[in-house]
């Protein structure tokens, strides 16, 4: 059966690639001894696959990945026997579930990411907040258009329409690697500390077009005439979307 | 909350951030407030190569045994982050709790190669503690070594304050307590170098005085004190069944070199091949039972979730139990869909059989390590294999549907005529004509036999540690001569040639033999932008010459000079077991072409009977 897992990854495990994130699962798989399906063939492997990568020194709390079982237990004892195995406590099992008949794998399925983007360091707030000034104004455009790099070429494009929601708040501050490391799973939350102005952004994602946080923070910054450093800011990934049958995004 | 010592930006700016953010799975968490040792293990190489040792493994998990004590982990930070350490003044830190090295009671360096050695420098400059044990103060850890590079340390003997000969389980819970008991006292640290000089394994440099000849070579190597030994006596864990292993090894994030479970079935070698110093440092021959290995592999593989496990060993095919033990992991491994890799293993029947449950035989190669060209040759460095068992082998296994074959071989060992390097591709040529004498409906395609020479290093504590290494022409000449060869056989189109950089060569040779005078060179030569030298990308032979030039260091001298039987070695401060006197009669038996018989059919008299109570050595013989 084809199952869906939600993960967190935090702290200094956002310094991990994709790659060695595979990598790493099959072997959270076997030290948790579940009953995961193999290929065929004289090298077996598991089958699974990851929903979107996520970039290096980026953070996230909601990763997915699709694998296929043999049997499984009770949802509930699958989260605590994969969290068990994790080996680490910035690496969470936040979900697990079956996926009904017919569910597309999740990486055809992504169509929408969403991101909190704060700041690494105090004593850039000023920025942030003419930023946040800003926005009503950057997002009321009728058009932005970016240079987008892509593996292949550079193009021009509008991606205005594909910034579905934006907005800044100042926040009370939350550590997501402490909070999910130590938290998430009886829902506790850990006290604010501070507060800290906070970009949040819900972004097309996905095989057709992909919008990442920074491209759309880095033209706000330039439309504020803010000059703002990609290493200035931390990403963290919230969840991933699909879109159900009457087009509304949904949570994969 | 976590730490990290490297700032996001530096993190994002370096090539494989995950090398330095420690958090690895089944990673020893500890407060170092909480103990009253602090213990950090170096391997002075990249992340990768560092995270794939053994060694360090083993005593990480024995350190971390003890209450009182913290082990944690550093590697020589890659080009990248050792530039941008230098411009921000950025102090070297350990893995764990991302603390400075400096901070430490210990720092151990494990010397596995010796192109390491100018890593050893770096990974000192980093720390910021001066190169020289003699200019270091109550402030800087206590720095030491171990590994086969400390069989001969002297070379870089001056940077260590204390050396470990042998193998670490042994002699660390004696020195431990009294670095305990020292530092509570207040004792300086040269009160307790010269304490622990005392105890088996322990080499402290700074205790020794070496004079020399007139012509070079060492006069004597004397101890300062009378209560300092000798000579330094190695230590063996004596049963395998009863000591440190790690039942958790560390499993990085980031892709290791070896990325598996590594199941050490025995230490040293029964063979005695003349030109090996693994097969005499590592004596005597020890096993670890059938019922041991057994129980490891399944709790390693259980906590580590690695989905391969090898075997580690001088000489698999020696291990009497190998049968058993490899029809016990084929049968746990498969339903687990875990894979078993076998190196170092003898092409026979059994082998055969083995590998071809083990392995994908269209994608697998066979290996065989004859060393030499010609069977003169081969006996003269005792190396037990003829060209029937090479055939037979291949002929079985070309039958099987293997079509593959790796040969590797040396160059310039003693006594090496233009015969022996001829017989290189005559036998590469030997083994294609056995493929092709089977008939042509059995065969798999055209067959491919990829011959490989190093070139040779005499090492101490062989028995070639008298004789004269080739020049760097010579070693080329020879190589141009295998090719020129090959290119001429009849399946030269099946056939391919590979050989090592010759300047590397040179380097190791210098330094394998080498004494205390070449360690300010190695300073100059660090000074002058030299390390990474293992990667041939950062290797620079002009740095090296010029180093030794400035130091005066005559490098013939170390390396094309053929000793005397009498000469005082730089390592003969070291007891490693095996006697002088039983190098000296296998120097002349190679000269000669007699073969020695290995360990388990008859005792040699190498000398480790007399000193231990292990392995073959007490065994019966046949």
């Amino acid at each position: 059966m084809k199952v869906r897992i939600k993960f967190a990854k935090t702290g200094p495990l956002q310094y991990v690639g994709h790659l060695d994130m595979l990598r790493s699962f099959q072997k959270i798989f076997k030290r948790a001894e579940v009953d995961i399906a193999y290929s065929q063939g004289f090298n077996p492997h598991q089958l699974t696959s990851f929903a979107s990568p996520l970039g290096i020194g980026v953070t996230s709390e909601g990763e997915y990945l699709d694998a296929d079982f043999n049997t499984i237990e009770d949802e509930r004892v699958m989260i605590d026997k994969l969290n068990a195995s994790m080996g680490s406590r910035f690496l969470r099992i936040v979900d697990f579930r079956v996926l009904p008949d017919g569910e597309k794998k999740a990486m055809s399925l992504v169509a929408a990411c969403s991101y909190k983007v704060t700041l690494r360091n105090e004593d850039d707030y000023d920025k942030f907040r003419a930023m946040g000034d800003a926005l009503e104004s950057f997002l009321s455009q009728d058009e932005i258009r970016v240079l987008k790099k892509t593996k292949k070429s550079v193009k021009e494009m509008d991606i205005r329409p594909f910034i579905y929601e934006m907005d800044y708040k100042v926040i009370p501050f939350h550590n997501e690697a402490d909070e999910i490391a130590d938290n998430v799973l009886d829902g506790l939350k850990l006290p604010a500390t501070y507060d800290t102005p906070t970009f949040s952004m819900l972004l097309a994602s996905g095989s057709e077009t992909n919008i990442k946080p920074d491209l759309v923070l880095d033209e706000l910054a330039k439309y504020a005439s803010v000059s703002l450093e990609p290493v200035d800011i931390a990403i963290h990934r919230i969840d991933m979307f699909k879109r159900n049958d009457d087009d509304e995004l949904i949570c994969l | 909350m976590y730490k990290l010592a490297l700032s996001h930006d530096i993190l994002m700016q370096v090539e494989k951030p995950a090398r330095y953010i420690g958090n690895e799975v089944n990673m020893v968490d500890k407060n170092p407030e909480d103990v009253d040792i602090r213990i950090c293990m170096c391997f002075p190489d990249v992340y990768e190569v560092g995270m794939s040792h053994l060694g360090i493994a083993i005593l990480y998990d024995m350190f971390n045994q003890r209450e009182d004590t913290y082990c944690e982990r550093v590697y020589s930070p890659w080009p990248d982050l050792h530039k941008i350490m230098k411009e921000r003044d950025i102090p070297l830190f350990s893995l764990e709790t991302q603390s400075p090295v400096r901070d430490f009671d210990f720092l151990g360096m494990t010397l596995q190669y010796e192109m390491c050695y100018t890593n050893i420098l770096q990974i000192l400059d980093l720390a910021k503690i001066p190169f020289y044990a003699k200019d270091r103060t109550e402030d800087d850890p206590i720095v030491m070594s171990g590994g086969p590079c400390t069989y001969n340390v002297e070379p870089v003997a001056d940077f260590f304050d204390l050396v470990y000969i042998g193998e670490g389980e042994v002699s660390y819970d004696i020195l431990l307590p009294i670095y305990k008991q020292f530092k509570a006292e207040g004792r300086t640290r040269e009160e307790f170098l010269r304490e622990v000089s005392h105890i088996d394994g322990i080499y402290v440099p700074s205790l020794y005085d070496v004079k020399y000849n007139e012509d070079g070579t060492v006069k004597s190597i004397d101890p300062l004190y009378p209560d300092v030994p000798k000579r330094v006596k190695k230590t063996i864990v004596e049963d395998l069944n009863d000591t440190y292993y790690p039942e958790a090894p560390l499993v990085p994030f980031m892709r290791p070199i070896n990325d598996r479970v590594t199941l050490e079935i025995q230490r040293g070698c029964i063979r005695g091949c003349r030109f090996c110093q693994a097969g005499m440092i590592y004596r005597p021959n020890r096993e670890r039972s059938l019922e041991w290995l057994k129980d490891y592999a399944i709790k390693m593989l259980k906590s580590t979730g690695h989905e391969e496990i090898t075997l580690s060993s001088l000489s698999s095919s020696d291990y009497s139990r190998l049968p058993e033990l490899v029809d016990f992991l084929i049968d746990y491994c498969d339903e687990r869909h875990i894979n078993i890799s076998l190196p170092s293993l003898r092409i026979d029947a059994f082998a055969l059989d083995v590998m071809s449950k083990v392995q994908d035989i269209r994608k697998s190669s066979l290996t065989f390590a004859p060393e030499a060209g010609t069977q003169r040759m081969r006996d003269t460095i005792n190396k037990g294999l003829t060209v029937d068992d090479i055939i037979n082998g291949a002929t079985d296994a070309f039958r099987g549907g293997w079509n593959k074959v790796k040969l590797y071989f040396m160059l310039g060992q003693p006594f090496e005529t233009d015969e022996d390097v001829v017989g290189i591709p005559e036998l590469s040529e030997l083994i294609a004509e056995a493929y092709y004498e089977i008939p042509k409906s059995e065969r798999n395609g055209r067959v491919n036999i990829n011959a490989s020479a190093s070139f040779f290093v005499p090492k101490p504590f062989t028995p070639f540690q008298w004789a004269p290494m080739d020049t760097k022409e010579e070693f080329r000449r020879k190589a141009y001569l295998v090719n020129d060869t090959m290119a001429k056989m009849h399946n030269h189109r099946s056939l391919s040639f590979q050989y090592h950089d010759e300047a590397t060569t040179i380097i190791e040779g210098i330094l394998a033999r080498g004494d205390r005078r070449l360690a300010p060179a190695l300073v100059t030569l660090y000074e002058s932008g030299a390390f990474f030298d293992a990667w041939t990308e950062f290797f620079d032979y002009k740095k090296w010459l010029d180093a030794f030039n400035k130091h005066n260091i005559d490098i013939d001298f170390y390396t094309t000079r053929e000793r005397d039987l009498d000469e005082v070695f730089p390592w003969d401060v070291i007891d490693c077991g095996v006697d002088k006197e039983f190098l000296k009669r296998e120097y002349i038996n190679a000269k000669e072409g007699v073969v020695t018989p290995n360990c388990r059919s008859r005792c040699n008299a190498c000398g480790c009977l007399k000193l231990w109570r292990g392995g073959i050595c007490i065994e019966s013989k046949n």
